[in-house]
């Protein structure tokens, strides 16, 4: 079939002036998971600095100033300069062509959303060559602690205004994504035909729409409390400081599914393509991701039951109710692969990791949407292990899987398998170990955010068995480097379908060309790769019959 | 029932029904959590929720009604066996997707417009911490790139209309 065949016009390697003038959805979503990549690099290593500060008691490393800064920088690149920019690096490439569209609804902006994304990310790591360092408020920025009193550091000025940059370039990357799936899907493609990872970023984008406006406004106030004689925030002055952790939850809560609902696509596309099956409730899926998004606007001040000033019960009862539909969609993964013909190549451990360590973190939220448990464990390292267990589970799992499943289409490369194992192995084994000691030190009452720690026996082993673990992570990542190198190294030559795939992304070439199709198979279904992967098995199986064509 | 039907917006299209139903979410859980808490803030964010969502969507449905999306269309184009003879009757040509694009102007061609734009952003937004040297420095590729853009925007326009001119008066009409 035309569809499936593999043509050279593989796009030629273009120079600097072509990546910077762009307006191409493949190649600004390649600058996208690029720039990611090299951030996450850069906070993991922040990461490593941590842990090898806490591996023993006592400051090795840094004083309390500068661990502030770590853990701060720590923060916001993982969550803002990572997640979020991986998340939509991904949906730049896939989602034109997973519903048949030639580019984005609107290129330009496109173009001008990852520009501001970068120079915002620019800005906030200009903080290092500020006097005073970088921002030190942690990533949640909690006032009057962010307030120039308390944060003397231009590094926090430049923070708020690259936060505020990197923001804007999501809301208008979010009304992209969304006119591109309202406007320009292929015929044949109504909603309930659209792949599950474009419906998970069509909704992680109206999160996006809804909710940082309100961290952006948030920001903006607390920059004309430092710079301007604003009072927002300032108690003594009037101003309210619950206010910013209202507004900075708004956008917060929303935020984790921001970064975890396309992973969340990810894991639905994957799990079916290894498991040889349809995904097993289509439309309860969709329905799923259409209620975490909406109860994920009810939720925010669970974050701040120690206030005492929020309601309890509204806010823990929202808590619980946001774990069913989650629960569907696990549910939903695990009949996909129930009886199915699973094969376990590289992508599929990490979508099977994926569900190990985001189950942990998910059974996990729910105790702390318990506000008496909260209490106990709220800023300690429990909640440092329960979070990186969703972040790490819900993104950097799902985001290896998506790069070993999604390679080939990206690059008409695939990646090494035995470094891919290696790579997985690594990461899972280095993430229990760095993790799970994490839980019993939170239960033990290790507060987080500080430098130091008492000279407890219990406490240093468990810290230095996290710390092993942190290190092992890091070890593990060169694997996955070694392996995009060496497949680099080599000439394209993978098929459009190297996995026998279902949605569209895989009806053309490997890379696709700048167009993305020459033609697209009749959309049947949710799966219109299959469909005509069948229909062409068909056809054969009836030419061999009619003696056409020789049988096998 | 016809007309509370078309009220309650279950005639329109999906992508309506997603935003309605997230507008009716926010407002209602905005109602809620204002008896249950008395809290302002979190009222007003999420019935500032509810409220954005249900201008997206009237605004999805003002659109559909503009273009002569009436019920017995929507119906007609909810029917899923049209929805497949319209897919057949594209398939040869695939909707579109194989008529060059560039041509009619619908994929814009490479540019540093966004890129001057987006520094000149950065750099005016530098100003409240560095004064107003970054904001003047800005200026200068903020204009020259929005000057660009506006400027390959009516080129391509101009394209598609000498193209298809009923794209134009569309456009226009709208």
């Amino acid at each position: 079939m035309a569809v499936l065949e593999r043509t050279a016009d593989a796009i030629p390697q273009p120079g600097l002036l072509v990546w910077l003038t762009s307006v191409d959805h493949k190649r600004i979503g390649k600058l996208y998971l690029t720039s990611a990549f090299v951030f996450f690099l850069f906070g993991g290593m922040l990461a490593q600095s941590i842990r090898l500060e806490l591996a023993v008691p006592g400051l090795q490393l840094t004083d309390a100033e500068g661990y502030a800064q770590l853990f701060t920088m720590h923060g916001t690149i993982m969550m803002l300069l990572f997640a979020t920019p991986a998340a939509a690096g991904l949906a730049n490439y896939f989602l034109p062509l997973q519903i048949g569209a030639a580019d984005m609804a609107f290129p330009r902006l496109n173009a001008l959303s990852f520009w501001l994304f970068l120079l915002g990310a620019l800005v906030v790591l200009s903080g290092y060559a500020a006097v005073g360092g970088p921002a030190d408020i942690g990533w949640t920025g909690y006032v009057p602690n962010a307030e120039k009193t308390y944060s003397t550091t231009a590094g926090t000025d430049l923070w708020l205004i690259g936060m505020a940059l990197m923001g804007f370039a999501s809301i208008l990357g979010s009304v992209n994504f969304i006119t591109t799936v309202l406007t320009s899907r292929a015929p044949g493609m109504s909603m309930f035909r659209v792949p599950i990872f474009t419906w998970n970023v069509l909704v992680m984008s109206v999160l996006i729409l809804f909710s940082f406006p309100v961290l952006t406004g948030a920001l903006i106030m607390l920059l004309a409390d430092r710079r301007f004689g604003a009072t927002f925030f300032m108690p003594a002055e009037g101003g309210d400081p619950i206010l910013w952790q209202h507004l900075f939850w708004f956008f917060g809560h929303p935020e984790v599914y921001v970064v975890i609902l396309p992973f969340f696509g990810v894991i639905s596309e994957i799990i079916p393509v290894f498991s040889r099956k349809p995904l097993f409730g289509y439309r309860f899926v969709i329905f799923a991701t259409i209620l975490i998004g909406a109860y994920s606007f009810s939720v925010w001040a669970h974050h701040m039951f120690v206030t005492g000033v929020v309601s309890l019960p509204f806010f823990s009862i929202a808590t619980f109710i946001i774990a069913v539909p989650t629960g569907i969609k696990f549910f939903n993964w695990v009949a996909t692969m129930w009886r199915g013909r699973l094969s376990f190549e590289t992508p599929m451990l990490w979508a099977v990791g994926f569900l190990f360590i985001f189950l942990f973190g998910g059974i996990t939220g729910v105790i702390l949407g318990s506000p008496p448990i909260d209490f106990a464990f709220h800023d300690t390292y429990y909640v440092v292990a329960h979070l990186h267990n969703v972040l790490i589970g819900g993104t950097v799992f799902a985001f290896f899987g998506a790069m070993y499943f999604w390679f080939p289409k990206l690059t008409g490369r695939r990646l090494s398998e035995r470094l891919g194992r290696i790579h997985f192995g690594a990461w899972l084994a280095g993430f229990v170990l760095t993790f799970l000691p994490q839980y019993q030190l939170g239960a033990d009452g290790m507060p987080r955010r500080y430098a130091d720690y008492p000279n407890d026996p219990t406490w240093v082993v468990l810290n230095q068995l996290s710390t092993a673990g942190a290190l092992l992570l890091a070890v593990g990542t060169l694997p996955f480097i070694a392996a995009v190198v060496l497949a680099l190294r080599h000439p394209p030559d993978q098929p459009a379908d190297p996995w026998e795939a279902n949605s569209l992304e895989w009806a053309t070439t490997s890379p696709p060309p700048e167009h993305n199709f020459r033609t697209i198979p009749p959309i049947r279904s949710e799966r219109p790769v299959f469909d005509a992967r069948m229909a062409a098995a068909a056809a054969r199986a009836a030419a061999v019959d009619d003696g056409e064509i020789p049988g096998p | 029932m016809r007309r509370l039907r078309g009220l309650l917006g279950f005639d329109e299209p999906q992508e309506t029904k997603f935003f309605l139903v997230i507008a009716g979410w926010g407002i209602f859980v905005a109602i809620v959590y204002w008896f249950v808490a008395y809290e302002p803030a979190g009222t007003v964010l999420l019935g500032g929720l509810g409220l954005a969502s249900a201008v997206v969507a009237a605004r999805l449905v003002i659109a559909a009604r503009a273009s002569g999306v009436h019920q017995e269309a929507a119906e007609r184009r909810a029917s899923q066996e049209v929805q497949d003879a319209e897919a057949d009757l594209s398939s040869a040509g695939t909707g579109g997707v194989d008529t060059p694009f560039a041509a009619m102007g619908r994929i814009p061609d490479p540019s540093l417009a966004p890129l001057a734009v987006g520094l000149g952003v950065a750099l005016i937004a530098l100003g409240p911490v560095f004064g107003i040297a970054p904001v003047a420095l800005g200026v200068v590729p903020f204009v020259w790139g929005a000057v660009l853009w506006l400027g390959a925007a009516r080129d391509e326009f101009d394209a598609t209309v000498e193209l298809d001119p009923s794209a134009g008066t569309d456009t226009i009409r709208r």
